[in-house]
Formats: structure tokens, sequence, C-alpha cells
């Protein structure tokens, strides 16, 4: 149920974002799938996030879409092409225990779901 | 040997956070170390010395851990600055890049953008003991063929090839810079767009390297040694051009991956597969969602009690060894102005400063470890949704424990979290926390508030004073929250490294490190004040302590004995001093609290410490020689039938008119200021080193009395 919840909200969030004008100017998707992105979105939501994922589940990454976060996020090994596996959320919920090619990273919710992975 | 301008040659030491860069540093300097601090921010630098076999010598700087050269906090952008600023005193001859080989791609992109920056580069492979465990194999000769440096597989824990990494460096600096990168060493092209704007900046600025212009027109708002007309021309630059700085940033990045990940593939080979390490299983357990906060709790518990309890034993036991010093050398002095500012004044300072080392070495051999360890991580990972909540971070709770027993130690362990914010935050609320030395003074208060109440009671007070304090420290800190401002965005972003045993070389060194950082930085400070108190507590203006003596004594019978003359005389020169004219003078200001002008006296002497207030109390109220005995026989005795003389004493004080001083709201307004009140030379001495400024201690300082003035006063006038 939470889950369900946590979920359209991340969804209401993506899309709510996209409707923005103002944001859609400033949400940039990383060059290289900018086309598979674009046809998937014309296609209803053919992306999930980490938040989506059970545990012990992964995917790989297709795109990161906040630019500054996409720096960071980068520079840590998360890059496009990566598979990202959940290992288990945070024991008060709000971040991610994740594992990309053997490091472990944690995340918040908010950074989390600039991920955008695979179905 | 120097280089020509005769500067000492500076190698640094560079790499990802966890590559395990402070462990090398470690084996490479050993003792022959210090920590500095960049200017500006609180960021530890620690420099060493160097000594080739050959005889050179050269400094050695261990730059603080980062993934890029596009910083995203105060710590990171330490790097970038040093490395874009030729004139940096940290500038390096050459640099030593650590890098983790169990996870080389990862650490690669560092090292590329160096290369390009073309500062010779020696790149150290660490770990090389756990990667041949792991059943992984680095071809070295084609690594450093392909990225046209030296390359050394070293292990900082065991020590090996730490030689021969030596010998690699000495050729380096010997040979001066032979890597002028050449077009075909240049890991990044430039984009077009990129390489206008370089060449632009190399025009203008005068930069040679390509890579470095960029740089500088990446970073051009925050870089700090920029001047205004410099500036002034990157913006005009960058403007002009519409330079879109963070997507450049990005794609720069995925380039750079493109470039070296083939390289990197061809040179390491995975020999066995390892999917399941001890980390994970560790983990299962450390971060699961019932077991982990139970046991972080658990381990928090067992910092607090060691604390409390070391400070007990160890802190106990320094204070009487150096009272006894201090006693003898009093004993075997003639009585006089001299003897009083030896014993009373000075050494009680250096007592002041000492007592506080079993407890920073304690709490950092604690907090070493479990950092080392890889705990401190986790930790943050737990708890980073409840701490954001007041602008604090997971490590922030390590500190507010640590308050529970002394904030001195605790606000010193504030270094590890790196958001300034975060920092400054932890570091402002933690004296909230009910410290070790408002025990005594709870102690007596409690009492004297409620006499007549049961024991069970004044328990329930003195818990709930700890409560108070904490949620003090939690509504302070959500204001802080709110109020501060910071250029850093607040990330989590955070790697969980592999569990390791504990380097105990690095844990001892840090504790070392930090117990010499408290003497020289805090120590200086805690002994002047010790000294500006002892003066205004022992002198007076012209003849009035002689007069106060004689007042004493024609006071006196000539039955009175001697030790209770002694105590009246000292009752009586404490009022004539300068502190009991302040004391004094500040009555009408204290006043609407319920006080007079004793407790006017006893405020003022805890600035130097919250428990000071009893001693004063004992000695105006004419009970100096009862009071040692009270102090002594108190570990005895169960905790609210302490102190009895001073709490009848206390108790039995009219104002003027009559009316008792002690009632139960006086009583409760008092403990409600020494809960919230900043009455501690030594935490405001240690916030000042923390915080490199004056600024801030002075600040916590006067809000803490702000609130605690205010508190007292609507707790007064609504009991």
């Amino acid at each position: 149920m939470m889950k369900m919840i946590r979920r359209q909200k991340a969804l209401h969030n993506y899309y709510a974002g996209f409707l923005n004008n103002r944001y859609f100017c400033r949400v940039w998707i990383l060059s290289k799938y900018q086309s598979l992105i674009e046809t998937t979105h014309s296609m209803q939501r053919r992306y999930r996030t980490i938040s989506d994922l059970r545990k012990n589940e992964s995917a790989l990454t297709i795109a990161v879409t906040d630019p500054a976060l996409a720096g960071k996020l980068t520079a840590m090994g998360v890059l496009p092409g990566t598979r990202i596996e959940l290992v288990r959320p945070a024991p008060f919920g709000n971040a991610y225990y994740i594992k990309v090619d053997g490091v472990r990273l944690a995340l918040r919710e908010e950074e989390a779901a600039c991920i955008l992975l695979e179905i | 040997m120097s280089d020509s301008s005769g500067k000492p040659l500076k190698v640094a030491l560079l790499g990802n956070p966890n590559s395990g860069k402070s462990t090398v540093f470690n084996q490479l300097t050993g003792l022959r170390q210090k920590t500095g601090n960049f200017p500006g921010v609180t960021v530890d630098i620690k420099e060493g010395r160097l000594r080739f076999p050959s005889g050179l010598e050269a400094v050695l700087v261990d730059l603080p851990g980062t993934y890029s050269l596009y910083p995203t906090s105060s710590d990171e952008k330490i790097v970038a600055a040093v490395l874009t600023n030729p004139q940096d005193i940290y500038y390096p001859d050459a640099l030593v890049y650590i890098a983790d080989v169990t996870h080389l791609e990862k650490h690669m992109l560092l090292l590329t953008q160096l290369l390009d920056l073309g500062i010779p580069v020696l790149l150290a492979l660490n770990m090389s003991d756990t990667a041949a465990e792991m059943g992984i194999k680095i071809n070295t000769d084609r690594l450093a063929s392909q990225f046209h440096l030296p390359v050394v597989s070293i292990s900082g824990r065991t020590g090996e090839n730490i030689q021969k990494l030596l010998h690699e460096l000495e050729k380096i600096l010997k040979n001066g810079k032979p890597f002028a990168p050449q077009p075909h060493t240049v890991f990044y092209s430039l984009q077009e767009q990129e390489k206008q704007i370089a060449d632009a900046v190399r025009a203008r600025l005068g930069i040679e390297n390509e890579y470095h212009a960029l740089l500088l027109a990446h970073h051009h708002d925050w870089l700090p040694f920029l001047q205004t007309r410099e500036r002034d021309t990157l913006t005009d630059i960058t403007r002009s051009r519409e330079f879109p700085s963070l997507r450049a940033q990005v794609d720069e990045t995925l380039d750079r991956f493109d470039r070296f990940t083939p390289i990197i593939r061809q040179t390491v080979q995975h020999t066995a597969a390892s999917p399941d390490t001890p980390t994970d299983h560790i983990d299962a357990v450390l971060t699961h969602r019932i077991a982990g906060p139970l046991i972080f709790f658990t381990v928090m518990l067992l910092v607090f009690m060691a604390i409390f309890f070391g400070y007990d034993m160890t802190g106990g036991w320094v204070e009487n060894a150096t009272g006894a010093v201090i006693d003898a050398i009093g004993a075997s002095m003639k009585e006089g102005w001299l003897s009083s500012l030896l014993v009373k004044g000075v050494l009680p300072g250096l007592q002041g400063v000492l007592v506080f080392v079993p407890q920073i070495a304690l709490l950092f051999l604690l907090i070493t470890i479990l950092e080392e360890v890889g705990y401190m991580a986790r930790a943050v990972f737990i708890f980073d949704k409840t701490m954001r909540r007041f602008g604090m971070n997971g490590r922030s709770i390590v500190s507010l424990i640590g308050g529970g027993a002394c904030a001195v130690p605790a606000i010193m362990g504030t270094r590890t979290i790196s958001n300034w914010k975060e920092r400054m935050i932890t570091v402002m609320v933690t004296p909230f926390i009910s410290c070790s030395a408002r025990i005594p003074v709870y102690l007596v208060l409690i009492p004297v508030a409620m006499p007549s109440s049961s024991w069970w009671t004044k328990a329930l007070v003195f818990g709930g004073m700890y409560f108070f304090g904490l949620s003090a420290a939690l509504g302070a800190a959500f204001v802080f929250k709110k109020v501060l401002r910071t250029r850093d965005p607040s990330f989590l972003a955070l790697e969980l490294p592999e569990y390791r045993m504990p380097h105990w070389k690095n844990v001892w060194l840090t504790v070392w490190e930090k117990v010499k950082a408290f003497i020289a930085g805090a120590g200086k400070i805690i002994f002047m004040i010790s000294i500006v108190l002892w003066v205004l507590g022992n002198t007076g203006p012209a003849g009035a302590l002689e007069n106060a003596e004689n007042k004493a004594r024609t006071e006196a019978s000539a039955l009175t004995p001697q030790d209770e003359l002694n105590d009246l005389i000292a009752a009586k020169k404490l009022e004539a001093s300068y502190a009991g004219i302040l004391g004094k003078s500040i009555e009408p200001v204290i006043r609407p609290l319920g006080y007079d002008w004793k407790i006017g006296i006893a405020l003022l002497s805890s600035i130097a410490a919250r428990e000071v207030f009893n001693g004063t109390m004992y000695t105006i109220y004419s009970l100096e020689s009862v009071g040692a005995k009270e102090e002594e026989a108190a570990s005895s005795q169960r905790p609210f039938e302490r102190y009895g003389r001073l709490r009848m004493q206390m108790s039995a004080d009219r104002f003027e008119n009559g009316d008792p001083i002690y009632t139960f709201a006086t009583g409760i307004s008092l403990l409600v200021f020494y809960a919230l009140s900043m009455q501690c030379m030594s935490t405001l001495a240690v916030v000042r080193r923390e915080t490199g400024s004056w600024k801030w201690p002075l600040f916590q300082f006067f809000f803490m009395s702000a609130l605690a003035y205010l508190g007292a006063w609507l707790a007064f006038v609504l009991l």
C-alpha cells in the first residue's frame, strides 16, 4: 500500500514536472539515451525508478534527470547503462541502499527519483 | 633540495573518498605531520615531511578526498581551488594519486582530470593485498603506458611497496615536469564551445593549460583566489557564450568514462567472481529495519558510558593528580599574591585544560574506530531522514550523545560532518545537551527548589532536565535550519565502504592529533580566560580586599575557630573583589528572575565552568572549608542528600525585606538558566577553534544567554 502511494507520488511529481513549463526547461536528460526517452515518453511511462524496484531487484540505468545531481552521480559511477540493484530501503524510509558495479551507495528518495531505470 | 625559487618541494596526496588515502599518508609521514586549516574554511589539511633515501626532502599535503574536480561540498571545493591556483601555498610540484584497485574503474575519473591539468602524477594502486585475495590481477605496465605515468602497486595497510613509491616519486621530482600534456596524452578533447571559451580564458588571463582555463570558466563564481577583475572577465566570457556549465560537466564526465573504461577493462583481470562479500552479510543486520537502529543506539549507549564513566575514572584521576601537585606547590611557597596567582590562577588553568584530555582521547578513539570500520556511513544512511528534519546529519547523533558527557570533545567530533550547514548546526546546539558539569549544580538546586518532595519527584525533575536540554537542542536546530543559508546543495549520495578492521596506526594518530590540537588551540584560550577570572575574583579596588579582611576579623569573636574565620574572610574578600562588585551591579538585571547578588556572583564565575557554581556558593556563604569536605563526601552519599550545609544556608537566606530567596520558582528558574546558558569557556574555546573565528562562539554565547534569561524569567513569572 505504502509503496503504491509512493509510486503515485513519484509519478505525479514527474509528470507535474513536465507539465510545468519552467521546470521542463530545466529537466535535461543525459544525452546518449535522449531519443530512447523521447520515444518512451510518447508511449506512456516506459521507465521505472528505484522506488519501483523490489528488494534485491536490479535494473539498467537509462538517465539521470537532474543536471546538478547528474554531475555528482556520474562522478560516483552511476552512469547510463550501469546496473543498479536495490539492496534495501532505509529503516525509517526516505533513503535507499543501492549497489552499482559492486559499489554501495546511499541515496535519498528525491535523489533516487532522478534516476530513470529500464523496465 | 628546493626548486629554483627556494620554496620547498610540495607533493599532494589525492584520491576518491575511501581510497585509503589517509592510511597511505600516515605510512609515509608517521608522527612527522601536523594539521593546518585551509584559509577561510575549517577543513583539516594535513601536512607531513617526506624524506627520500637520497636526502631530498619535500612537504606532503593530504588534500580532501573527492570524486572529481566539479565539487559539491566545501571539502571538495578545496581540491579544485588548490589545483587551479598555481600561487596557492598548497599547489603541488607533483601528485600522488591513490586509487582503490578493487574498484579501479570508479577511481580513474579524477586521475584523468589531473593528467589533463598537466601536473606530474604518480599512480599508486592501493589495497593490492585485498586485490590479490579477491583474485584481481592488474597489468601495471600496460596501465602505465596507456596513461603515460608511473604506476606502483602498494598496500597502505601492510606498508608494502611504500619504499618503491618513494623511489618513483623522487624520480618525478628530480626530473622536473616531464608530463607537460602532449596532444596525444590529453584525455578529454574539448567540445567546440568549450574550446572557444578555454581559448578566450587563456588569451585574457594568460593561462597556458587548456583544461585549467576550462575549469576556471566552470568555477569562476566561487573560486576564492580570483580577483574582481578576473572574475568579471570570466563572467563576461561565459555569459556571452551562454555556457551551460552543469551540462558540460556531465558530458565531460561521460566522455572521460568512455575513454578510460576500455583501457581499464583490458588491464584488470578478475580471476574469481566474488558476488557475496562479508559486507553484505553484516549490512543485512546493521542496516536492518529494526535491528539497525537498535544496534546503533546500543553502540551509542556504550560510547556515552565510556566517556561518562571514563571521565569519572580518568578525569577524576587527572584532577586528583594535578590537584595534589598544585597543593604541594602551594604548600612550598610563601603566601602572597604571587603564590595565589600561581596556585589559584595559573595552575588551575592548566589543570582545567588537562582534565579534558582523557575525554577527548576516549571519544576520538571510539569515533575513529567507528569511522575506520565503515560504520559511520551506515549511521548517516539510517538517520538521514530523522536528522535532516533538524538540519543535521547522522554523524551529528554521535556529537549530541557525546555532549551528554561533555560538549568539548563532542564539538571537536563534528569535523567529520562534511556539509558546512549541518556541521554548524551541530556545533551550535550540542551545548544545550545536559553535560556532566551540570549534574552537581542540579543536585544542589533541585532539593533547594523542592525541599519537601519525595526523592522520586526530585529524580523525575532531574531526568526532566535531560529531556529539557535535548528539546532545547532540537528546537534550536530546527530554527537554525530555517535561518542558516548555504550555497552547498544538500546531498546524501554517500558511498558505503566495505567493512574492514580499523588500521590502528590511523586511530592512534587521529587521537594524538586531536589531543594536540585541543591543547594548542583551545587550551591557550581556556588558560587565558581562567587567569582573567582569577584576577576578577582575587583583586579589587585599592584597599578593598584589606578592608574586607579587617571587617571580617572584627566581626568574628575571639572564640571563632580559625577555619570559620578563614571562611568568613574568603567570603568578604570575594564580595569586595571585582567579581563581587560585578555580581552586585548586575543584581537589577537578574532581580526579575528572583536572584540576588550572591547568585549574580555565582553566575559570573560559572562562565569558567558550570560546576564552579557550587564552589562559589560555598565561598559566599562562608563555607569554603566545609565545601571541601562535602565535595569529598558526595560520592558516598545519595544524590539528593549531597552538599547538605550549603543547601541549608541557601534555603535559610532571605532578601532584605525578609522574603526567602530560594523559593520553588527561584529554584526552577535557576535550573532553567543552567540548562540553557552557555557557561563554559572551554566549549567557547573549542567552538572558536572549530569554526575558525570568534563570530560563532560569541553569537552562541549571546543567543544561549538570552534564551536562558528569557526561559528563567518565564519560569519565575509563571511559577
